[in-house]
């Protein structure tokens, strides 16, 4: 017996041993379908990736074409005041007052199996949303669609919709002569034809293949593969030092010590402002919340600076108008340009006592009556752990204030949130997305609901009038010098009275490894985004080359 | 479920007229207990999705609202169309799930819309299969011949290194070992790959290379689940072979001379293994739930991840599906540890008659 057992454990080790020694032959093996120095490797950060591409589809895990495919009809630019600009659509031009938009299909452009792109793809692309009203990728609001000449197609509003331009980004351009034999509601779309520089190569759920193709309209790309496997981002950033990712769109708390200085020469990151922010969200049906005394105090009572470092992912402080500088400088009132609130004790008291507020006990209170200061957050994001946590300790700390953290997975907190039932909220606070853009779903009046009812914006329930009337006033003009006016107005709403307060920017996350390509956007005047998606990526790949 | 078993009879009787009819009532007896199981488990995957605050529509007007997409009431309205509005009469929504089911139509994923959920789960069910099936087994049995060995010599140099070892081992958090391997083997040693179930590169499920690379890629999540669930079973296996060992029979069975592999096999482990095998029948039926950590850590493909990605998104259709599987896998399971336990233990036959 004891023999027997002896030589069963021998055995079993050996075994083991002999697997492992023959994994480990097989690591050298990669790379034989795609060669790396003929690819660009892109962190997919949806992990079980689905062959789905019904870009129509509203789901969270549909149609990863990431612009190489499928081509929208215009482009963001961000870095020019996040101004709109050709891409499938060569032009386009308002009439009626605003409420009729008309786009030209740009020429020569042809479909992956040849098919001239016609003015009958982009009506049969835009009819689907209006056809299907589950089929909304956006929310890109017309109310009509008719082809007007033999390479225009026109879009109609029922109220005027300069600022709707920025949403057309969101409108991409399917070939009719294949959609129209199936389903589009229940069609998944296994084998994509589009307009994009690349066909898709291969698909498994783990990774997938896009291949570039010639004749593509803009240019073709220098390299022959795209590939996206999909990670964790905790086994991405693992992928990006061994270098089997080239580019991965994720914020790297501590980036610069653990990635950065491993070798400078190699390894990149340092996230420029997305335009976007992440700050508080005030309910403003509540007290204290609609006391801008409170919101004002509270907001002068955080060190941005410190929330920034301890998170330390490049994320800056947000500037006070909610407007990043590089992106919106030519938009921003002069007294605002470049100025972040600072932390200020003193104000913060002063503007308490003006309205008329104490802190007792951690809580405050005004007129006998007590109120609790609950603050919740998405669990989901690390990130927001930490900021949440270091507000929470500075107004301890400067004010006094007892903050009560919540966290929440995003499905309960967005469903509290956007009914209405919270007190104080860490949420995405704006977007590169253009002025308008920037404060419409956060603070227009005219997307307020009850509470209790799911909102489609101003989930804090802000009211003011004056909001209302510049935000319908730039939806209804493109004349420069009056959107101007009025988003100064708002700039100035958005500073004195605190609807919100902004807190961190957003990113745009670039952890770059440049050991196979080099050529990335990312010199500090560079007038293009890094992107793993959309038109930005396909310039950027363009402009690439192998190190 | 042993209790259960009680009832169990593969009865050898001289009237066969008697038998058959008690083993026709034993036999309905037994198939309406599944089948109340099996409706409870149905409804219970109905309700428990619901049971959850927020909903489907929620989270993907919340996506929406975070890329920007200036969003319209009309929009809100005609996403929770499709994604259904929470506020729809609940036995509507019953009624048209039971009838789904009745046609084994699992209905459309709300997450990756419009995917059917019999093919999220017909993509992520083999990996799951494969690896936490494999695994199971293998733990058990390690874990159970290991135990048998310390059980039947216990005190002895290797019963004193292993039992403690095995307690620490079932002590250490599962993701931390999981992480330290990766760390370990993946990155600084560079012996396994770091993330996935198979190589990318090769062809997907035709070529040799392809076969290869999954034994290279669910290698190293392998062996961390079975260095931290071995413990458990080796344990369990011990402590009840100390108890059996010092029972009469076992001492009898040694007074009688038999070889001493006749006395641990046939006298000693086999009445032992009668609890573990319970467990086990427990482990295999929830092998579909998948294993959560390991495939978190090592990117693995998996129900595990499409369960937590089903429920964090909300996605009723799905979590419906996979709850509904797992459930029906345990009972079936269930339903076969009942039939060999029998097989077994002859005391349960003799009870049973």
């Amino acid at each position: 017996m004891d023999a027997f057992s002896r030589r069963n454990f021998l055995r079993l080790g050996g075994s083991a041993a002999a697997v492992t020694a023959l994994a480990g032959c097989g690591r050298e093996s990669g790379g034989v379908t795609t060669p790396r120095r003929d690819t660009v490797s892109i962190l997919s950060k949806d992990v079980q990736a689905v062959r789905n591409f019904n870009i129509f589809s509203p789901a969270n895990h549909a149609g990863p074409s990431a612009g190489l495919i499928f081509e929208q009809i215009v482009r963001l630019d961000t870095f020019d005041g996040a101004s709109i600009k050709p891409w499938l659509a060569s032009a386009w031009e308002f009439s009626e007052g605003g409420k009729a938009l008309t786009f030209t299909v740009r020429p020569g452009v042809r479909f992956s199996d040849g098919h001239p792109l016609t003015a009958d793809d982009f009506l049969y692309s835009m009819q689907l949303p209006l056809k299907h009203s589950e089929l909304t990728p956006s929310g890109v609001n017309y109310t009509g669609v008719q082809k007007v000449g033999p390479d225009k197609v026109m879009l109609t509003f029922d109220a005027p919709a300069y600022q709707n331009l920025a949403n057309c980004v969101n409108i991409k351009i399917i070939p009719k002569h294949q959609w129209e034999k199936h389903d589009p509601v229940k069609w998944t779309c296994p084998d994509p034809i589009g307009t994009g520089p690349c066909v898709l190569g291969e698909f498994s759920e783990q990774q997938y293949v896009f291949t570039r193709r010639p004749g593509y309209w803009s240019g073709t790309l220098p390299m022959k593969y795209v590939k996206y496997p999909t990670a964790t981002e905790d086994s991405a950033k693992l992928l990006m030092v061994d270098g089997q990712l080239d580019l991965s769109t994720i914020a790297w708390p501590g980036g610069q010590k653990h990635y950065v200085d491993r070798d400078p020469a190699k390894y990149f990151y340092n996230p420029k402002p997305s335009g976007g922010c992440e700050g508080i969200m005030f309910n403003h049906t509540k007290a204290p919340w609609n006391d801008v005394h409170v919101r004002r105090a509270l907001s002068m009572a955080i060190d941005r600076s410190v929330v920034s470092s301890v998170l330390a992912d490049g994320q800056l402080p947000m500037p006070i108008t909610n407007l990043d500088d590089k992106i919106y400088h030519d938009w921003l009132l002069p007294e605002y340009r470049g100025k972040v609130q600072q932390l200020d004790v003193a104000g913060a008291r002063r503007e308490l006592a003006q309205g008329g507020w104490k802190i007792e006990q951690g809580q405050l209170v005004k007129d006998g009556k007590r109120y609790p200061v609950v603050f919740r957050f998405i669990t989901d994001y690390p990130a927001w752990h930490i900021e949440t946590a270091v507000i929470a300790d500075q107004w301890q700390r400067y004010l006094g204030l007892n903050v009560h953290l919540i966290a929440q997975p995003a499905a309960t907190f967005n469903s509290q949130v956007n009914s209405g039932n919270f007190d104080v909220a860490y949420w995405f606070c704006g977007n590169g997305n253009g002025v308008y853009q920037s404060y419409y779903t956060l603070l227009d009046p005219s997307l307020y609901v009850p509470i209790g009812k799911v909102a489609a914006g101003d989930p804090g329930r802000w009211k003011d009038p004056e909001t209302k009337r510049l935000l319908a006033q730039m939806r209804g003009t493109e004349d420069h010098a009056t959107l101007l006016s009025a988003g100064h107005k708002l700039q100035r709403i958005v500073v004195e009275q605190v609807p919100f307060i902004p807190v961190l920017s957003g990113g745009i996350w670039n952890a770059i490894n440049q050991s196979y390509w080099k050529g990335w956007p990312i010199a500090a005047s560079s007038k293009l985004k890094v992107a793993d998606s959309s038109p930005d990526l396909v310039i950027m790949l363009q402009h690439m080359k192998r190190a | 479920m042993t209790q259960a078993t009680a009832d169990v009879t593969l009865a050898e009787e001289s009237a066969p007229r008697a038998a058959g009819r008690r083993n026709r009532g034993f036999l309905l007896r037994r198939i309406g207990f599944y089948l109340i199981a099996a409706w409870s488990a149905i409804t219970l995957n109905f309700l428990i999705p619901r049971a959850m605050p927020g909903s489907p529509a929620d989270s993907v007007i919340a996506t929406l609202q975070q890329k920007g997409g200036a969003l319209t009431a009309d929009t809100v309205a005609s996403i929770q169309k499709i994604f259904g509005q929470p506020r729809t009469n609940i036995f509507h929504q019953y009624w048209n799930y039971l009838g789904q089911l009745a046609h084994f139509n699992l209905g459309l994923s709300t997450s990756s819309y419009p995917t059917p959920v019999r093919s999220l789960i017909g993509q992520a069910l083999p990996w799951t299969l494969l690896l936490v099936g494999i695994t199971t087994i293998l733990a058990f049995c390690i874990g159970t011949s290991i135990g048998i060995i310390c059980g039947w010599r216990s005190g002895s140099r290797l019963d004193s290194t292993l039992s403690p070892l095995s307690t620490f081992l079932a002590a250490v958090p599962y993701f931390w070992v999981a992480l330290f391997a990766l760390w370990l083997f993946g990155f600084q040693l560079g012996w396994f790959p770091l993330a996935g179930g198979y190589d990318p590169n090769s062809a997907f499920g035709s070529s040799p290379r392809f076969w290869i690379s999954t034994l290279q890629y669910g290698l190293l999540p392998a062996l961390t689940i079975v260095f931290s669930s071995c413990g458990g079973w080796l344990l369990g296996m011990r402590n009840m072979t100390i108890t059996t060992t010092s029972e009469d029979y076992v001492l009898l069975a040694r007074a009688k001379g038999l070889s001493p592999r006749r006395v641990i096999f046939r006298y000693a482990a086999r009445n032992a293994i009668l609890p573990q095998f319970t467990s086990f029948a427990l482990a295999l039926g929830s092998i579909l739930g998948g294993a959560l950590l390991t495939e978190t850590v090592f990117t693995y493909p998996g129900v595990g991840h499409l369960l937590y990605q089903a429920v964090s998104n909300r996605d009723y259709p799905l979590m419906q599906g996979i709850l509904l599987m797992t459930t029906l896998a345990v009972l079936v399971a269930n339903f076969i540890a009942d039939s060999v336990y029998v097989l077994l233990d002859p005391r349960t036959r003799e009870q049973g008659e």
